[in-house]
């Protein structure tokens, strides 16, 4: 009986240093959404500009406005994905909710006849991929929880090769929607799927206001405000061609930044849980480890009185 | 009555500087331009180089783009970099 308390104190230190280390993945976690919402807001200002400038210009072109990233191109039956996972396991269903919504995405698209190519940041994700036999167009990897705006360049220039890309090229493709987890705040995250290209220049209401950009998928407008006259260098058509882009790219780099406060928010709740799982389990071990003790000293009790009894019942 | 120009310059990090100056300078698509209060709106491009901003009181403020474009309306001028620092003082 000695053997239960031995493995019960043996399961006890184990569990504790576990949740001790739980316990620092979650405050590790909750630090770093800290950086990731603030590197969200830090770019706020520049999104904000950027999407003004994009309104002005658009705003100011006479007749049907022409540009490479805001035509549709039905002649292209394919969908870029662009899909953003996490590195990490260790955040409860995070991914899992994350593909589910981007296959059912996809499944909708192949089945209104899209061909679907797959760019996938984070490593989870790509082994989902690789293990189901599933191409993948490209990946990124090893910057989920702390994305830097070099990757969002990167794959906001891939993507744009690919929608750019005569339509004849094998990797060309006609839109590209974006699946990543919302941030709405710490407590609730939601996948959401956004169409980013091409863009859809919506008409003002008024057609004394300007035209706003807005994206198709979410059913967001931005506010339209009343414009000035603006003179621009080179043109109107060239301010547009030289934003648009850059507005790609800054609308990628908020999702990962999105994403990635997505992703933390749920480690550190998933490891919260675990931490409180951990406890539970020292306390029900503590309780079963004196429980043996108690037995032990019960029955070393019981052995001495019969032992006196067999004693005093020779005697 | 002596009017000033509030500049705010950001790039994809956040605000790189911001205050007020009397003239502004920097490098367009089109060429050098100078930036004075009331200024028409303007949309430009930039090319990579260097903005001066002259301040009231105080030294001039230069700080050097890779690119992007500067706005001006209403004596606000807003540049917008791909990626901005401020230089030290020449």
């Amino acid at each position: 009986m000695a053997g239960s308390q031995r493995v019960y104190r043996a399961r006890i230190k184990s569990t504790l240093s576990l949740g001790k280390i739980f316990r620092a993945m979650e405050l590790i976690a909750a630090s770093r959404i800290g950086r990731a919402r603030q590197a969200a807001a830090r770019q706020r200002p520049y999104a904000r500009a950027l999407t003004r400038a994009v309104g002005l210009a658009a705003g100011h072109i006479h007749g049907e406005i022409r540009h490479p990233l805001i035509s549709e191109r039905p002649e292209v039956k394919r969908v870029a994905l662009l899909v953003l996972a996490a590195d990490r396991g260790m955040a409860g269903a995070y991914t899992a909710n994350l593909l589910r919504a981007a296959e059912a995405h996809a499944a909708e698209l192949a089945a209104a006849g899209y061909a679907v190519d797959r760019y996938v940041a984070g490593r989870r994700a790509v082994a989902y991929y690789e293990f189901r036999g599933v191409p993948l167009r490209r990946s990124w990897l090893g910057a989920s929880d702390a994305p830097t705006f070099a990757l969002a360049k990167e794959i906001a220039a891939t993507l744009l090769a690919a929608f750019t890309a005569a339509s004849d090229m094998d990797d060309a493709a006609g839109e590209l929607h974006v699946v990543y987890t919302h941030f709405k705040n710490m407590v609730s995250q939601a996948p959401r799927i956004v169409r980013l290209l091409p863009l859809a220049l919506v008409e003002a209401e008024d057609p004394e206001e300007i035209v706003v950009l807005s994206e198709k998928a979410t059913g967001e407008k931005k506010a339209a405000e009343v414009f000035p006259l603006y003179s621009f260098e080179p043109s109107p058509e060239g301010v547009l061609d030289a934003l648009l882009p850059r507005y790609i790219r800054s609308r990628i780099y908020d999702c990962l930044l999105q994403a990635a406060a997505s992703e933390l928010a749920n480690r550190q709740r998933a490891m919260h849980t675990a931490t409180d799982n951990a406890e539970d389990m020292v306390r029900k071990y503590t309780r079963l480890a004196n429980q043996a003790r108690q037995a032990d000293i019960t029955q070393e009790i019981s052995e001495i009185v019969s032992g006196a009894d067999a004693l005093a019942a020779s005697s | 009555m002596a009017q000033e120009l509030t500049v705010d310059i950001v790039d994809w990090g956040g605000a790189v500087w911001s205050g007020t100056a009397k003239l502004v300078t920097a490098t367009t698509s089109e060429g050098a331009i100078g930036l004075l209060p009331r200024h028409e709106p303007l949309l430009a491009l930039l090319r990579a180089g260097e903005v001066k901003i002259v301040q009231a009181a105080g030294p001039d403020v230069h700080v050097g783009v890779t690119g992007g474009f500067l706005s001006v309306d209403a004596d606000i001028v807003t540049v917008v970099a791909d990626d901005a620092e401020v230089l030290a003082p020449a």
